[in-house]
């Protein structure tokens, strides 16, 4: 099991694009800011394999202009 | 703690705090805390108007206990307004219905269970139709009515019954508004989206108190103008100053009626001031007129037929001749400048501008007319289908465009298309699966003679959901009258006792809202869908399984065979087949469930924004910029619609405008929030609104008694001077919201012979110190 969490920072006028693709995702939990400009975003894998290959997935959503790992537990 | 969680739990608090330390004054408004963790937060839109905010409300046990802006939700980005704040407090009012009522032979109510209540109910149909005929059975529902609701309600009374005798209570409200789209565009509902705030210039609001009405929207404009000093401006046009006039960079007051001139004097200045897009107008418009001096829609049976006739731009420049700023400075009060400054405001290149429009316009009774002459000035300019070029017209209910627009609750209505076309009579059949010589191919009544038929006797059931008519219709007093009569049965399902379970035969308690499984649709085509998030009390059901309940017991178990499990998604999935393809097409219910509201038509997975515009819509002809598909050739009309005066207007005997309308506090007939302790407090009551000129020539005082008297009745309010809204002296206002003081007794019944939409705004008054 892998728990992360990290800091999203989308582009602006694309927020709305990175958070419903974010929330097809079924291993990812995402809480915008009230303010529009930084999100949570949770991960919860199976495995660390799973977490990278998530990881990779995320990164190539376009409108992320940064993505910062919070917290990771990996078991 | 499972460890799960607690390692959750870490994670979310480490990138929270990270997030407070990187952006100070952040907030997550669904973020779960320690103490949400017993609480389970769910999205829905909200209970109250057109606007659809998303909200989350927090559930605890078997009971909604809080309330919150969704900020998952583009439409009010984690904001809310007073009511949707207030919203849950509507379910636990301390009179709420639990169990049905049946009125016995001394008109008492009796306590019922409420399957005897639908057999009675089902048995009286059955015995009006077998003694009276199809039409003498009728349904009067609501905007307030979910998606499902109103399918099963048109499925039942026009698919297996035979009768078009479904109306709803937006015909009172945006029957004008779709009559304005269908003359103008073939197509109902808005070409843009609230995304157009954010890329505006201007915005001009036509007779509608946004700041009251649409409070979100209009905190959005607001906070648009915030950011963008001295660029971007608010217009406020009306008859009375308002919240909305004193925000608004300027105020530019016209005289009830007037518009019609007013915005065809807008247009007389674009051609003038060589403003006017030649290029568009030629390419995607086409030049119409109707008739004139069509009437009022005072006489029982009234009836009209409009005929457009094509004229050419010649004639329509030779019809605006009349409509020289100068020529109607005198009957608009409105300045030739202002004139000048509006058509300047709205034909300038490079500057995008947005109208929004709602009640002003659309209780008119020329509410068609005033309709399309606002598209004729957008579409004059090209100023349409382009982000942040919109005219908009808002719509008032959560779900009058979702269920009363989009399905269809309305007498000449199928959820595809008119019964007067036999292919929509022969689609419907189909998906309902009943013979098309069910359906019937005339309509009958709209709603202001559905509920004459009902006084005449031609009507003698009438089923009322979610709405409350007895104290809504204009001309009150013929209408409870005639309810009450002889001979006539009313069920009445609702959630509170009103004014209209006061004439009632039988009560059936409903579901309110998240009490039970539902979608509503908003003024952007924006569908939200909504599960049970608590049980109803007692005995109440949904309206929707209401109406299946007694469809079964009318013996059509085939056609409303739905699982009680998952009737909502089954009766959703085959509502969405009417409206397959690139005009019109529905989001799955699984892409409901998860999104906050999925704007239609929804398209390859990807919502069409702007309509009409090849850029954003699929269903344009790709080989033009902008294709009005509505209409043949793809082009819009430019219509030619005169300035016709009023019915009543104020003379000797009356001499003031009695204007009616709502406050912020309070939802329609107020039967909710005045429930809702805070909400009643802010405003416990009606009240006249008078200009202080007229106050003070009366001897009249802030909250000294005034006696109103019309041709159709009379009552006694507090006056209301220099409050929140200040009518332009010879015109008094009055909010509907209080059953107490019945406004409605006074209006009077006159309606726009195209939509049928009757005009609360306007008619004659005597004011008198009580």
């Amino acid at each position: 099991m892998a728990i992360c969490s990290y800091l999203l920072t989308p582009t602006p006028g694309l927020e709305h694009t990175v958070l419903s693709t974010l929330q097809e995702f079924p291993e990812v939990e995402v809480y915008p800011a009230d303010q529009n400009n930084v999100m949570i975003v949770v991960t919860e894998t199976e495995n660390d394999q799973h977490q990278n290959e998530l990881d990779d997935r995320i990164k190539n959503i376009d409108g992320i202009d940064c993505l910062a790992l919070s917290f990771g537990a990996m078991q | 703690m499972e460890r799960r969680k607690f390692l959750k739990g870490l994670a979310l608090s480490s990138a929270a705090a990270s997030a407070a330390a990187l952006c100070p004054g952040v907030s997550f408004a669904d973020l779960p805390t320690q103490v949400d963790q017993t609480m389970n937060w769910k999205k829905t839109p909200c209970r109250f108007c057109g606007v659809g905010c998303g909200l989350l409300v927090g559930v605890q046990g078997d009971k909604a206990i809080a309330v919150k802006g969704d900020p998952a939700c583009s439409v009010n980005k984690g904001l809310a307004c007073v009511k949707g704040y207030h919203s849950i407090q509507a379910l636990y009012g301390k009179d709420r219905l639990q169990k049905a009522y049946v009125r016995n032979a001394d008109g008492v109510l009796v306590e019922t269970p409420i399957q005897q209540a639908l057999d009675i109910v089902a048995n009286k149909m059955k015995e009006t139709i077998s003694n009276h005929g199809k039409d003498a059975v009728s349904i009067y529902g609501s905007g307030q009515w979910t998606i499902p609701d109103g399918y099963c309600a048109s499925k039942l009374f026009k698919g297996c019954i035979g009768t078009n005798n479904v109306e709803a209570n937006a015909r009172l409200c945006m029957a004008s508004a779709v009559t304005g789209f269908l003359t103008t565009f073939g197509k109902d509902e808005p070409m843009g989206c609230y995304e157009d705030i954010e890329l505006a210039d201007s915005f001009v609001t036509w007779g509608n108190n946004m700041a009251e009405m649409h409070p979100v929207l209009f905190s959005r404009m607001l906070d648009h103008r915030g950011k963008n000093r001295g660029r971007v401006q608010i217009i406020d046009l009306a008859t009375r100053t308002t919240r909305t006039s004193h925000a608004a960079d300027r105020s530019i007051l016209f005289k009830p009626q007037t518009d019609l001139a007013l915005a065809n004097a807008i247009c007389h200045e674009l051609f003038n001031m060589g403003l006017v897009n030649e290029t568009f107008v030629k390419a995607y418009t086409t030049f119409k007129k109707g008739k004139t001096d069509i009437g009022y829609g005072l006489e029982d049976g009234f009836a009209f037929k409009d005929k457009a006739e094509t004229i050419d731009l010649k004639a329509f420049k030779a019809f605006l001749d009349d409509y020289s700023p100068e020529k109607v400075e005198a009957l608009t009060g409105v300045k030739a400048s202002d004139i000048r400054f509006l058509a300047n405001l709205y034909g300038k290149p490079d500057h995008n501008v947005v109208s929004f429009w709602c009640m002003g316009t659309n209780q008119h009774t020329r509410g068609t007319w005033i309709n399309n002459l606002i598209y004729n000035i957008h579409l004059l300019t090209g100023k349409i289908s382009k982000p942040g070029n919109s005219p908009f017209s808002l719509t008032g209910q959560p779900s009058a465009c979702g269920t009363v627009r989009e399905v269809g609750t309305l007498t000449h209505k199928l959820p595809y298309g008119v019964v007067m076309k036999e292919a929509a009579r022969k689609k419907a059949a189909e998906i309902w699966n009943v013979p098309v010589s069910n359906i019937p191919a005339k309509p009958t009544y709209h709603t202001v003679e559905m509920f004459r038929a009902l006084d005449r006797g031609d009507i003698r059931f009438m089923w009322i959901q979610v709405t409350n008519p007895m104290v809504t219709m204009p001309k009150l007093n013929r209408y409870r009258g005639g309810a009450q009569k002889q001979g006539r049965f009313v069920v009445v399902s609702d959630i509170y006792p009103t004014p209209t379970t006061d004439i009632a035969d039988v009560i059936l308690p409903s579901a309110c809202w998240i009490e039970r499984e539902g979608m509503f649709g908003n003024s952007e085509r924006r569908t939200a869908h909504f599960e049970q998030l608590v049980p109803p009390p007692g005995e109440a059901m949904s309206d929707t399984w209401q109406l299946i309940e007694v469809a079964r017991r009318l013996g059509y178990e085939k056609q409303f065979g739905y699982s009680e499990k998952n009737h909502i998604k089954e009766i959703y999935e085959e509502y969405r087949l009417f409206h397959k393809g690139k005009t019109h097409n529905m989001a799955p219910y699984e892409v409901l469930k998860k999104n906050a509201g999925v704007i239609w038509p929804y398209v390859d997975g990807v919502s069409t924004r702007w309509r009409y515009n090849s850029e954003h819509d699929p269903a344009c002809d790709q080989s033009k910029a902008f294709d009005f598909y509505g209409k043949p050739e793809g082009k819009a009309w430019i219509l030619a619609r005169p300035f016709e005066p009023a019915p009543e207007m104020p003379d000797a005997e009356y001499p003031f405008w009695l204007n009616t309308g709502r406050v912020i506090e309070h939802w329609h007939s107020g039967s909710m929030t005045r429930r809702i302790p805070t909400l009643h407090q802010a405003v416990p009551e009606a009240y006249v609104e008078l200009h202080p000129d007229d106050a003070r020539k009366m001897g009249i005082a802030h909250g000294n008694d005034v006696k109103l008297t019309t041709r159709r009745g009379e009552i006694v309010l507090k006056a209301n001077v220099n409050g929140r809204g200040k009518p332009v002296p010879g015109m008094v206002f009055v909010p509907f919201f209080d059953e107490g003081k019945l406004i409605n007794e006074l209006t009077l019944d006159a309606f726009c012979p195209i939509s049928k939409q009757p005009d609360y705004k306007k008619c004659a008054v005597k004011v008198e110190k009580a």
